[in-house]
Order: structure tokens, then sequence, then C-alpha cells
């Protein structure tokens, strides 16, 4: 059964009281910093489960103190729920005696306050003096203070989830195309992201989608060990030609430079720099660029380097050896991907970018196979609304009549039939917090880029005229009118029954 | 974790049945009971299966059945055999065949007018879809029983809950089956008797769906069946707020009963998921079931109690030295930390639900609800009346202004004028006509408009996500500090404190260690409290009022004053009202 542990070398994610996550590598035998908020050896964590809480003992102890889930509730709800749970909510109802025809209750309001920071009228001294009475706002305080300055932290695995959330909240949001977890999870579940299958990907976070994609896949499960990093080199030299590649469960990534940016890769030990051979990604992940996909021929890297004979090489010195050798290997790997890639035959689409969609779609829906799923996203709602509109009915009866002359050449999408059912989903999660009598959605919350989705299947449709049939008559007039089928007939250009014209005549 | 190889197909001599066309999609449409799924056209979807012509026609689904009769599909887009269907790559267009003689069509055509019906009759081209089944199509097509976990929802749960390849999913109050499907489709990482030919060594991947209602029971085992979904789903016929989340299995002729599925990831879509909460827990005790209110409320024998008010009696300190029930297991895995999502459309749920499980130990307690829109997307037609007749601009108001006066003096001097007179003057109607060129617009002009579908689903449930951590104990603890020092150099030595019993534990200010009371000593208490409370009230008001108004207003003291703005937006979310 597997188990849920700390290991060497792994990266994972501390949550501080104050809310704000740090990332650190568990290297053994060093001292881990959080600031303000102390240090404690990295072997104080190694082999521990995740999602414990744990106190920083306060010098001179060095180490950490076990916090228990009974003893963290109680600090979230402030001193125990039942304390809370007496007072009746926000608004406090209290018994005042002397109002008894409003039942006894009256509601606590702000109807009092001051709405003027100098109108305190408590001295400093007065207000400790109620602090140490320890009534409720007292206890209020306290809480403040405490998620502050208390030594806790919250140790959590590093996962796409957790990655997301951190990368959004205190890194540059940008560079992850400001991917919410709500989009990365319906672009998973709209593309039937499964176990086994062929995706074709175009990832401009940084590889965040590429993870996201990887994890499903069950690619990132991986044990990182030191030792292995040092020999790495060795092992990738020696099994890489032998071991073919897997055919299923993989994910190819085209990227628009010379080499793929996949830096997010790197928390779940994976650098594509220096690949480590036992990792599953190594395997699995396979990254052309464009320029490889469109333009084969014009691209150096799949030239075929100068077969040398064995004699000549025989008298090489090792080190020429053994660079025409890598030259060799990776040409081959080369070839091989891009040829792959050109057979096409994909289960999937994601497209996570900054570049033009329309483009993107273009060269790449038809490497998938029939009935497969397309989703791609882009930061700006306009972009995919524009993508969209491509394999509108009005556009996809243009290109029936007129073919080729209908499409935008390099801008366009090609052929618009190849795509069913274009939808654009919106999605966003609104949190809330729960506490006794005090349950609301959140203040505030991210705002930034919409995160909208487009959403197709590719088909694979007949040759020649293809009529559509059913009863438009009625259809005409009624809301659904945009759908793929009924609507080839209508006719855009509006021979609308009675123009302006027409009416201001019969009117004079 | 050593791979096994991955052939692409699983070897032909292999008597297993093929894998399910949701997890494998086959190269072409086969004669299967597993479904397809017919895209007639936007939002109008059916799911069917085709037989060889040998089976009995399928019934499992009215819906279907309507369409189709006698090997052939019938729709208002034409008629499809289904031997045009099989045996073609998934996500092909299939053209209707030529009308034929039956039933469908005669009273098509005694619907529709002769005239219109004369015309049509030459018509074979309508066309549709046939596309490979997903969880999602099966959701959007599938017959509904219940309220169904639509997409949004459940992507974000599977997300949340961190359901992989290889995790154990429970879900209680399967209903429709639709989150069963995206569920499965999450942990699959190859059937248990390797049938599809991938998959690693190690765990298999699975889902326990229980359900309480007999009929949905009966169509859910069905369907499992039908969409070869067995090994990977289990339908169990239960009532889990009574009787708990325990399966049984198979061991050679016998049936095993009460065996832990060892789940990592629960969902429950329950009318009263804090009746299942104590069903969850990592140790079962016995406890003494204590009656309720209403008496409706089962008392679940193992685990902590929960009354009728949600309130939760968990044995104490003392009570957890005593051994624990060995004979029934925890449902959840042991080694691993376990996540949870309840969905329920009520906020009273939701406040019962987070207080049981606060009470139970689960931390990370969250609360979202997700609000999905699907766009559509348009052009505007620039000289289409679809959005209120009249000009669409300043310039073509005066325009046509000015156009309506010259007119009337044109009519007037044309009245005048007799019709013998041939007026030089243009008409203005003309030059009305020449400057409003209507041309045919294309498709690419016009602007794009956007709106969101006709209906929304402006609220479906509300999510509370959950994690119980893996349980530590003092002898975890012991056995990680030795495999520590054992791989380390054990510079720092620094053993986890791992007692929970308090030590060193931080006080509020003014709190007490509780100490078990005895009945006495509560009965006692409870009378002292009735006794002074009156007298208390208005004092504590006095001050309460104070409180508050040096809170909202900060005080000189500077330093009081920073500390206010920071507990905003806390990792804990506590503090958003002063």
């Amino acid at each position: 059964m597997p188990e849920e542990r700390i290991l060497p070398y792994t990266h994972l994610l501390l949550r501080l009281p104050s809310g704000a996550p740090r990332v650190v590598r568990l290297i053994p035998d060093i001292t881990i910093s959080l600031g303000k908020f102390g240090s404690f050896p990295s072997n104080a964590l190694l082999y521990r489960p995740y999602n414990l809480t744990f106190d920083i003992l306060d010098p001179p102890a060095v180490g950490l103190r076990l916090v228990s889930a009974e003893e963290v509730t109680r600090d979230i709800l402030g001193g125990g729920e039942d304390a809370e749970v007496e007072g009746t909510g926000h608004y406090d109802l209290e018994i005042a005696g002397d109002s008894e025809e409003d039942g006894g209750e009256v509601m606590r309001t702000n109807k009092e306050t001051i709405d003027d920071p100098l109108s305190q009228k408590l001295s400093w001294v007065e207000i400790e003096q109620l602090k140490k009475q320890g009534t409720s706002s007292g206890r209020k305080y306290t809480l403040r203070k405490t998620k502050k300055f208390l030594r806790r932290f919250t140790a959590l695995p590093l996962t796409v989830a957790s990655l997301t959330t951190y990368l959004l909240d205190t890194k540059e949001p940008i560079k992850i195309l400001e991917m919410r977890n709500e989009t990365i999870a319906v672009m998973l579940s709209l593309a039937n992201v499964r176990y086994g299958g062929r995706y074709l990907v175009i990832d401009e976070s940084g590889g965040l989608l590429v993870s996201a994609i990887a994890e499903r896949l069950d690619l990132l499960e991986h044990m990182t060990a030191e030792f292995e990093e040092s020999k790495e080199e060795d092992t990738a030299r020696k099994r890489y030609p032998d071991t073919p590649l897997p055919t299923t469960n993989t994910i190819t990534l085209i990227h628009p430079n010379e080499q793929p940016n996949l830096s997010l890769l790197k928390y779940f030990s994976y650098d594509t720099n220096r690949p480590t051979a036992s990792h599953p990604l190594h395997t699995h992940l396979r990254t052309l660029n464009w320029l490889q996909l469109v333009d084969p021929n014009a691209d150096s890297s799949l030239e075929k380097p100068e077969e040398i004979v064995a004699e000549t090489l025989a008298t090489l010195k090792g080190g020429k050896r053994a660079a025409y050798w890598r030259k060799h290997r990776r040409w081959g790997k080369t070839s091989r991907i891009v040829a792959e890639t050109q057979k096409g035959g994909f289960d999937g689409l994601l497209v996570a970018a900054f570049m033009d969609l329309k483009g993107i779609l273009r060269h790449t829906v038809p490497l998938l196979k029939g009935s497969a799923q397309i989703v791609a996203y882009s930061q700006n709602r306009e972009s995919v609304i524009e993508l969209a509109d491509c394999y509108s009915a009005i556009r996809k009866a243009e290109w029936m009549n007129e073919g080729q002359v209908a499409a935008d050449g390099e801008d366009g999408v090609g052929d618009p039939t190849t795509v069913l059912a274009p939808t654009v989903h919106e999605t966003r999660v609104r949190e809330w917090q729960v506490l006794p009598g005090r349950t609301h959605p959140v203040m505030t919350a991210r705002g930034g880029a919409e995160g909208v989705v487009f959403a197709g299947t590719r088909v694979l449709p007949v040759e020649g005229k293809v009529e559509a049939r059913g009863r438009f008559r009625g259809q005409k007039r009624r809301k659904d009118s945009g759908d793929d089928n009924g609507d080839e007939e209508t006719d855009p250009g509006g021979t609308t029954p009675t123009s302006p014209l027409k009416r201001v005549k019969a009117e004079i | 974790m050593s791979e096994v190889p991955e052939p692409e197909m699983a070897p032909a001599s292999n008597p297993l049945p093929s894998p399910s066309a949701f997890l494998h999609t086959p190269e072409s449409i086969p004669y299967s009971s597993s479904p397809s799924i017919i895209h007639l056209k936007r939002d109008l979807l059916v799911p069917l299966s085709f037989q060889s012509n040998k089976d009995q026609p399928e019934t499992h689904d009215t819906r279907a059945a309507a369409y189709s009769s006698k090997g052939v599909l019938n729709t208002r887009f034409g008629d499809f055999p289904h031997s045009s269907i099989v045996g073609i790559p998934y996500g092909s267009q299939v053209l209707a065949a030529p009308l034929t003689n039956n039933e469908w069509n005669r009273k098509r055509k005694r619907r529709e007018d002769p005239s219109e019906g004369a015309t049509a009759e030459p018509k074979s081209t309508g066309f549709l879809h046939v596309l490979a089944p997903t969880a999602e199509l099966w959701t959007a097509s599938l017959p509904h029983r219940t309220q169904v976990v639509y997409t949004p929802d459940s992507s974000f749960i599977l997300h949340k809950l961190q359901v992989r390849p290889g995790s154990v999913l429970i879900e209680a109050g399967a209903g429709s089956g639709s989150f069963t499907h995206a569920g499965v489709r999450a942990v699959y990482n190859g059937y248990p008797d390797g049938r599809s030919g991938i998959g690693k060594e190690g765990r298999k991947g699975k889902v326990f769906s229980f359900e309480f209602h007999k009929e949905r029971v009966q169509k859910l085992i069905d369907e499992v069946e039908r969409h070869r979904l067995d090994g990977l789903v289990e339908i169990v016929h239960r009532d889990v707020c009574k009787d708990g989340f325990l399966v049984t299995k198979m061991v050679g002729e016998q049936e095993e009963e009460g065996i832990s599925p060892r789940a990592t990831a629960v969902f429950l879509d329950l009318p009263a998921p804090w009746l299942a909460l104590p069903h969850l827990t990592r140790r079962t005790r016995p406890t003494p079931s204590l009656p309720t209110s209403t008496g409706l409320t089962p008392s679940p024998s193992p685990g902590p109690t929960v009354a009728e008010d949600g309130s939760v009696t968990i044995s104490n300190d003392k009570a957890s030295n005593e051994p624990y029930d060995s004979g029934k297991p925890s449902a959840l895995s042991s080694t691993e930390a376990v996540r949870i999502c309840t969905f329920s459309p009520c906020i009273e749920q939701v406040t019962r639900t987070v207080s049981v499980l606060r009470k139970l130990g689960w931390v990370d307690i969250e609360m979202v609800e997700v609000q999905h829109r699907r766009i559509e997307v348009r052009r505007l037609n620039p000289k289409g009346y679809e959005n209120g007749a009249g000009p669409r601009t300043v310039a073509e108001a005066v325009q046509r202004l000015k156009w309506v006066g010259e007119y009337r003096e044109h009519k007037r001097e044309r009245d005048s004028a007799d019709s013998t007179a041939t007026t030089v003057k243009q008409s203005p109607t003309e030059a009305w006509r020449t400057q409003n060129s209507r041309e045919k617009e294309g498709a690419k002009d016009g602007k794009i408009i956007t709106r969101t579908e006709p209906e929304i689903k402006s609220h479906t449930s509300y999510l509370v996500f959950a994690v119980l951590p893996r349980e530590w104990t003092a002898e975890d603890e012991a056995t990680a500090q030795a495999l520590v020092e054992q791989t380390t150099k054990s510079v720092v030595n620094a053993p986890v404190d791992g007692n929970l019993k308090g030590n060193g534990k931080l006080k509020w200010k003014g709190e007490k260690e509780e100490k078990p009371m005895s009945k006495r000593q509560i009965k006692r208490a409870e009378r002292e409290k009735r006794k002074t409370e009156e007298g208390k009230v208005e004092g504590d008001e006095a001050i309460e009022d104070e409180m508050i108004e040096g809170e909202s207003a900060p005080p000189g003291n500077e330093e009081e004053g920073k500390d206010i703005p920071s507990a905003e937006g806390g990792n804990y979310k506590m503090e958003v009202d002063g």
C-alpha cells in the first residue's frame, strides 16, 4: 500500500499561520528558516506524513512540536467552538433587561460606533486592562495576534492544486497565464484526460498545464535521491537508445522557442535540461517546436548527421567519438518524435497559450483522432471568443459553399467543419468562510483574467456537399438558431421581411 | 515502482472482455453493449449502443429506444441504419439513408404540411455525428434519475480531492452515476485483471459507489456491466448513514464481510452528510449508541455518536485507552491522508457538516461554490433587425429623417405637377437605396457579441472540502526518527515532540484545562451558572459596548493600529467582519 511520507529532496509547501505559503525543498541535514517565524532542522520533517501541523519550538530548544487537529481547530475558532456557539452570530444577540417588548433581545450593531479614528476615548492602559479581562472581543484581539506571531506551520504536499494556489497568490501569476485551479480542473475534464491516452499539448504557462496532465497520467510520482542525480548522466546515455518509447500515456508538447519552457516541473523533481532518466516524464514527455512540426525540412536539427564509418570512428579520439554518438542519438530521438507527431492520432488537445489560438488549432486539429476533445485557454476572453466564432455555423456554411476561399489563410483555423459543437466555458469558484454564526462568502477574491475555456470535438466530416435537414421554418425564430445542424441553410445576409424603407413607405 | 512494458493493445489471445470504451476509445465503432453518443445537434445527444442483428434490440433506455427500432436510428434529420454506423471511426459524420417507408416517416409525413412534405421527400442528406463516450458526454446525455453533478463541479471536486490513477474513491449517493463515470476516469490505471494491457504494478484505482435507492442501484449495476467498468466500479446497495462503508469481498468461494475499501478520497452527495461522517474515522471505537431525541437518526455503532442536533459525543481521552474495535476496520486508508468533499445545496447542511468535521479531527476545512457559465458567441448582423428595427447610428437616423422630409416634398411636387411632367430630380428613394446598399454580408462582417446561455445554473451546491491527516502515533514517530538517524548524517538531532496530551500546549487567556467531570460536578456547575447569569448580564454588556468602540476606532497606540488590517484575509478566513 502506498505510504504518504515526506521523502528527502522533495518540494513541499509550508503554510504559515499568516496564510503565506512557502515552498521548500527538503534536503536532509540542513536548517530550514522561515524568517521571523524561526527555523528548524529539516530532519525533523523527514519521513513524517503530510498535512500535519507543527509548532516551532522556542529557542534554546530545537525542533518541532506536533500540534493535534483538535488544537488547530480550537485556534481557528479562537478558543473553542463551544464558546462561539453561545453567541448567536455576527450581531450578537443579548438579553437586555429593560426592553421587554422586543422579546428581551436586542441586536448589537455598530449604531453607536463613531467612525473617526480620533474619537478613541479609552487610554491604552484601559484597553490593556480590558484585554486582560478576556472578553470575547479580547479573544478576537488575541486571535489576530496569534495569527501573526504563532510560530506554526502545516506541511502540505506540493501538488498541482497547491502549486497553482501558491503561484497565483505569491509568485507572478502572469507566468502561468493566471490559470486558476477551477480552470485547470475543467480543462482536464473537458479534454477527457485519462490514463493511457496520448495528448498533444501547447503550454506557455511554464509547464503548469503539462504537470496537471502528468498528474492525471500518473507521471509525477517519483522517488528522488541525491545519488541518482549524480549518475543520471550515465544512465541516460546507456538506457536511452535501447528502451522503446512508450506509445500510450504520453504528452507531446509543441513549444514556440528552440527549447521548451517547463521550469515548473522542477517542483516535481524533473529538470528538462538535466533530465533524470528514472523519472516517468523522461520517457512519457516529448517535446518539439513549431518549426519541426510545420516545416521540418527547414530545421537543421532534423538533418541527419554525417555518417562515419565504423573504422574511421575507431580511430577518433574518445571525446570526439562520444560527441558523434550524442549527436546521432539526439537526431534519432528528435526525428522519431517529429515523425510520430506528424502521424497524428492524438486522443486530445490542450492549449494554454499567449499565442493566437486560431493558428495553433489550424496546425494541430488535423493531428487528432476522430472524437478527440479539444480545449483551449487564453487569459483574454476575446481570443477565445474569436476562436469560437471561427467554428460558427455561418463560417461552416461559407466553407462548404466556397471552400478554401473562405479561409483566412494563415490567420484562420482552416477547415471549420472538423470541429463540432464549439462551446465557451467560464468557471469561477467562490470561497466562503464557515464559522459558527458567521458564514458568508469571503469579502475579496482574486480578479484578473477571467479564465475562459474553449471546448470542441474533433470530427471527420463527410466528403462533398452536405445539406442540413430538418424543420427549419419553425427553427429560424427559435432562440437556439445558432446550432450546427439546422442553421446551414439560413441566410445570414438579411433578406429581412420588413426593411425600414418599406415600412416608411407604408406609413406615408 | 518498476514499470511493466505497456503494449499498445491487449494480446489477441486474451480471453478477457475488451476494456470500456469510456477509458479506451476503440479504433472503430463496434457492435457492443457499451453506448456511443449520437450528436444530433447542439445539446441534443442520445446514448445508443449497436447490437449485431442476432441480438435483441436494446431496451435499456426508453429514450434511445424511441429513436431506434429494428436496427435503424430514426431522427428528424433522417434515418440511419446501424449498419451504416458500425465499423467507421468515432467522430465521423454520417449521412442519412434515403427515406424509407417506415412508421416514423409515415407519421412525420402526416404531421407535415403536404406541400412541404413533397419538397422534402427526395432529400437524403441529413446528417449526424457519432462520438466516443466520455464522462462529460454521458452526463449530458444520460437518462436523469436524480439531480446530477455537472462537469464544472465534478472536475473541481476531483482536482481538489487529489484523485489520481490508483486512488480509491468512495462515492455515497451515486444517483444517476454521472460522477461515477468522471471518478472512474480519474482513478483508472489499468484493470485488475489486466484486460487493457496497461498499468503499473501496485494498487489499482477503484470507485466504491454507495446508493440506498434500490431501483437506482439495479440500473447502476446494469450500467457498469454494459459500460464494462466491472472491476473498477463497485456499486453497493446501502444506507451509509446507518451501515457505514465497509464492503464485502469474495475470497475464493466465500464472501467475506467487513472489508475496508481503504479509501483515499470520499465524496458525499447525501442529504445529511454529517450522519455518515462518524463512519469515516481513523479508528472505530466501541461507543455505546445513544438514543436520539427523534429516534430518526440512526446511531452508528462504530465511531463517535452524532446526536440529532449535529453535536458529536466523542469518547474522551480515557476512553481512547480502551482497546479499539478490532472487528470493524476503518474504511479509510491507514497510511495516507484522506480528502473529503460533501455536496449540499443548503447552507444549514454546510454548517452542520463543518461542525461535525471539526469535531472528528478533519483539518483544512474549506467551503466553496462553483459558478459556471456557458457563453454563446454570435455575429451581430450589421443591418439585421433582430435587435430592434431602426437606424444603427445617429448619422443614419439623421439621414433617414432627412429622407422622409425630402420624400414628402417630392411626393407633393409629383402630385401637383400631374403625371405628364417628368421629374428631373432623382427620386429620393433611389438616392436612399444607393446610399444604403444592403449587400449580403459575409460571415466575417459584423461585430462578435457574447451572451451567457439562456438559463444558467446559478447554484448547484456548496462544496465542503477537508483533509484527515494520517494518524501519527508515538510508535510511528519513533520509527520515522530511527529511519532519519539511519539515512542521514543526523547532524541536527531534533525529534518531534509528539506528545499530544497538551504538554507545552498554548493556552488562550483564561482557558482552563478541561478535566473530565463527574455527573454531579456537571449538575452543580449548571446550577451555579443559572444563578449567576441573571445578575451578571448587565455588567458584561457595559464592557462589551465599550470594547466595540475601542475596536472599530483604532486607538492612539501605534502597534495596535497596525495590527488590525493584517488580520484580514488570513489563512483561516476568520476575521472578516470587525
